[in-house]
């Protein structure tokens, strides 16, 4: 009896199977076949791309652009996770106090979230420019600097230039999260903690910081993914340059692939970025399961 | 609450999805038994826009209401599309007839086997004379034909009347030293004195490319004394404080921008951006010239070819192509829409280009103007050489070493 009602309910579930297999399936298996294969427009139109083992990955490893992407791609993601959480915390702290204005306040801040990010990209692309962008007009009239900051042209800044415009625009989702994370949080507790006599730094650290940390694990891992696989702000306002100082996981296989049209060596580097961040989602489920059991 | 929220939605959407695809099998099957038996289609991959769609969707259907063998399909796929949906299409079998495509990819494309050689055809329609040199060159591979070139264009000297008169300066610079000697010049703390854009794309080792010929040099040698002079150029007009640090950030659009603006009182720059100028500052008093020279004068090739898949109508579409590139239908179209014909005796004998102040000045830089390799790796050749223009102009490396490098990447690709 129990059986033919399983089998029904894997009925249910049947055309969402079937779309993950066809939409997230297919072109993921595909893609790792391509890695592995000697495929380039020359042998595209004859078929005759073969199997060539590991040679790809060799080749995608030991050359420097992926050394510097993959760096890239951590300073990236780590300065840009740290910056956005940490502003994104202050905030949702800040609105968190229930004053008036406070929820209108927050929706405008949603806005650079709303944003869509080529256009973001290439404000920030304008704004930043050497000697005619907006930062440093205001930075030099107000006397901070003396000499216009490079942002964009110079090749040990730009990778920074990116990562300030990526926290502008992800702080708005740290915040929103964290936010509703809070009012979330029962009032009780805080009452008998001031009952207790704890001061608002300890209510801070010693309740409100372990009551969220769920939030604040999920605020992170989707941040990190979210920040790892950046590819249209990099793409848009610096395409990768100036040299290869903000060269990232995902320009570069697009690269590969879309410039240079070798498709076998642009599926290998987005299969090494799909396998890092695969670990980090390993990761982070081990940690929730870890955590229910508890 | 939340959850059941988002599972509604994305049942929703699924709803849709299903709703749409299965809508759109259902026109597809319906468009397939509505079209004539019997005309052959020509379609036609295009990535013109603005005037220059709209004049040349309306060549298909004068030609379509000319006879009743061919239909001709024009389809517009976008610039930095096309080589990507022809890689996609070579895979898919899903190639349309006739190409227009980017001069410097024709190459890589008939190298691949999937355009048709025209040599045989071209020689028999005895036409080739009347076209300039480096455009029809821009189609060969292996000593033959893959294509006719349609649109051509080329980079010259863009300079501010204005800005020269008030520095007391005549006549623009001739050679490098006076390039450099002028760009000092009309620089001050407002203004530049010359811009390039030398972003990381094809732009600039297409702004390059005049530079690197004038001095004698080619790209199988990117290190040799030549080509490291023609860099060295750009290095010293950026020391001089001539040329702003930008440049490794600014399009081509991009520095016409800032020349409209005023800004920057030279740049070389290419004859599609006049009307974009004329609009921005229609009061801008500026001329054009030919791009300051060291060993000899040179400038670099652009614009599209037509070109035939292989295995198809090719019949057909030979005779469409034809008809295209007759004088009666290329002189109205280049016309009408500010490009410049590839054939010589369109632009020499048609009142039009001789009689525009700005386009005039571009017909003998035309004969000098050389294609880009051609080769059938270009982009990863191109690729190694803008790195190595950004490693220069960032300072990162010294003009010889960053060209090192270049060399020693480019040497790989064409197995030197």
């Amino acid at each position: 009896m129990s059986g033919t009602r399983n089998r029904i309910g894997y009925l249910f579930i049947l055309p969402a199977i079937i779309y993950m297999l066809l939409l997230i399936g297919y072109p993921l298996i595909y893609n790792i076949i391509l890695s592995f294969k000697d495929s380039n427009l020359m042998n595209l139109a004859t078929a005759d791309s073969h199997f060539v083992g590991w040679r790809n990955y060799r080749e995608v490893i030991n050359s420097e652009v992926f050394r510097i992407s993959l760096k890239n791609t951590f300073i990236y993601t780590v300065a840009s996770v740290f910056f956005q959480f940490v502003i994104g915390f202050l905030l949702a702290l800040f609105f968190n106090l229930k004053f008036r204005l406070a929820s209108l306040l927050r929706g405008i801040v949603m806005v650079s979230w709303l944003i869509p990010m080529t256009i973001t990209a290439l404000l920030f692309k304008f704004m930043m420019g050497g000697e005619t962008g907006v930062v440093n007009h205001i930075f030099l009239s107000l006397g901070i600097i003396q000499q216009p900051i490079e942002w964009l042209t110079n090749p040990k800044m730009a990778l920074w230039g990116v990562i300030i415009a990526n926290i502008w625009v992800g702080v708005p989702f740290n915040m929103i999260l964290l936010s509703t994370g809070l009012s979330s949080l029962p009032e009780d507790v805080y009452e008998s903690a001031s009952l207790d006599g704890a001061n608002a730094l300890q209510k801070f650290f010693y309740i409100t910081i372990p009551l969220l940390r769920p939030v604040i694990m999920v605020v992170m891992v989707l941040g990190f993914i979210y920040t790892f696989k950046v590819f249209d702000l990099v793409y848009v306002m610096t395409g990768g340059g100036p040299v290869n100082s903000t060269e990232v996981l995902s320009t570069y296989a697009y690269t590969l692939s879309f410039d240079h049209f070798n498709f076998g060596l642009g599926a290998a580097v987005a299969n090494i970025l799909f396998l890092i961040l695969l670990i980090i989602s390993l990761i982070y489920l081990w940690m929730i399961q870890k955590d229910e059991v508890m | 609450m939340l959850n059941l929220k988002i599972g509604k939605i994305f049942g929703l959407a699924l709803i849709l999805l299903l709703l749409l695809t299965a809508c759109g099998q259902d026109t597809d099957s319906s468009s397939g038994e509505t079209s004539n038996g019997d005309s052959t289609e020509i379609k036609v991959w295009h990535y013109f826009t603005g005037k220059q769609q709209t004049e040349f969707e309306k060549l298909a259907e004068e030609y379509n209401k000319l006879q009743d063998k061919v239909k001709v399909v024009m389809e517009y796929v976008p610039f930095d599309e096309t080589k990507k949906q022809l890689s996609i299409g070579v895979a898919g079998e899903t190639l349309p007839d006739i190409v227009f495509m980017d001069g410097v990819d024709n190459a890589s494309f008939a190298a691949i086997g999937v355009l048709e050689d025209l040599t045989d055809r071209i020689q028999e329609w005895g036409q080739a004379e009347n076209y300039y040199e480096g455009p029809l060159n821009s189609t060969k591979y292996n000593g033959r034909y893959y294509g006719l070139p349609y649109e051509s264009n080329t980079l010259a000297l863009f300079y501010n009347k204005d800005m020269f008169e008030k520095a007391g300066i005549e006549e623009p610079p001739a050679t490098w030293e006076e390039l450099r000697e002028t760009a000092k010049k009309l620089t001050d703390n407002e203004h530049y004195g010359f811009a390039i854009s030398a972003v990381r794309s094809e732009e600039s080792t297409f702004q390059f490319y005049p530079f690197l010929i004038s001095a004698g040099g080619d790209y199988q040698n990117i290190n040799s004394p030549e080509a490291v002079k023609a860099i060295t150029l750009f290095e010293d007009l950026l020391k001089d404080g001539s040329m702003s640090k930008d440049v490794v950030n600014a399009t081509q659009d991009d520095i016409a921008k800032q020349f409209a603006a005023g800004r920057v009182a030279m740049m070389i720059n290419g004859p599609w951006n006049i009307t974009r100028i004329k609009e921005d500052a229609p009061d801008l008093n500026f001329g054009i010239a030919m791009i300051p020279k060291d060993v000899k004068s040179a400038s670099v090739l652009g614009g599209g070819n037509l070109t035939i898949v292989k295995g198809k109508n090719v019949d057909e579409a030979w005779e469409f192509l034809k008809w295209l590139q007759d004088p009666k239908q290329l002189e109205p179209f280049a016309s009408s829409t500010n490009i410049f014909p590839p054939r010589k005796d369109v632009l020499e004998t048609s009142e039009y280009w001789k009689g525009d102040q700005y386009l005039s000045e571009f017909i003998p830089i035309m004969d000098v103007a050389v294609p880009r390799g051609p080769s059938p790796e270009w982009p990863e050749i191109s690729s190694a050489i803008q790195v190595a223009i950004q490693q220069v102009l960032t300072e990162s490396q010294s003009p010889q070493e960053a060209f090192d490098e270049a060399a020693v990447i480019i040497d790989s690709i064409i197995g030197k």
